[in-house]
């Protein structure tokens, strides 16, 4: 599908792929520019995010990036480094209010704009599309 | 044009993280169109829709069942056709269904 969107300047196209590693396995290489691959800090997420980027890199997908997500602390990084074998490139940290907001149904970016994992993915933002 | 993917095991956040980078970005002056492939489809929700209206927007979803009529043109035709507003410069659309689909 995402191959065959008008190709319009200064659209940005953000997927939410299902979970796991069938969907990144039936994609190819035109579908997207960059791939950002979320990994909780343990073991059976961290293996998904690892054939996720296995995979990614076999389509020639170029562009991947590794967001460590509720993280609480340095052996959080160190556990997801280890079992990817690659450093992440942002880390969530754990966050109350990103909590919170999925308890109440509503957007983080409602719920508390200020809140640390927000000021993570600003930046993400601003590199993704900045590059 | 700009296609971002993301991806991880469930529950690792990922529908958060496309949902918030989504409005963020969307914030930021650009057109963002965001496409829910998720089998348990919430990014609504994560984009400030809601619950009620996340849901209604599954249902119309469920409505086009495979043995309903085909649906067929151009893909940014179908894209505009069943993809609803969820903020300035924002919009989802449901993808599931468009395996049905036979883009022209």
């Amino acid at each position: 599908m995402l191959a065959q969107l008008e190709d319009k300047p200064g659209r940005v196209v953000v997927v939410d792929l299902g979970g796991g590693v069938m969907t990144v396995a039936r994609g190819d290489k035109s579908e997207v520019d960059a791939l950002v691959v979320v990994v909780e800090p343990y073991p059976r997420s961290a293996e998904v995010g690892r054939r996720l980027l296995q995979m990614a890199a076999e389509k020639g997908i170029d562009r991947r990036i590794v967001v460590a997500n509720k993280v609480t602390g340095n052996d959080d990084v160190a556990l997801i480094r280890d079992l990817l074998g690659v450093e992440p490139d942002l880390v969530i940290p754990q966050d109350t209010s990103v909590r919170a907001a999925d308890r109440e149904g509503a957007s983080p970016v409602d719920y508390d704009g200020a809140s640390p994992a927000l000021g993570v993915l600003r930046d993400l933002a601003s590199s993704l599309v900045d590059a | 044009m700009t296609k971002i993917a993301v991806a991880g095991k469930g529950g690792s956040g990922k529908t958060t993280v496309a949902g918030v980078l989504a409005r963020l970005l969307a914030e930021n002056g650009r057109e963002v169109l965001t496409v829910d492939a998720d089998e348990n489809p919430n990014l609504g929700i994560s984009l400030g829709l809601g619950v009620e209206r996340t849901y209604e927007l599954v249902s119309a979803r469920e409505a086009m069942l495979p043995d309903g009529p085909a649906i067929s043109g151009p893909m940014e035709e179908i894209v505009d056709r069943f993809a609803a507003e969820a903020g300035e410069r924002l919009r989802i659309v449901q993808v599931r269904k468009f395996d049905e689909f036979r883009p022209g």
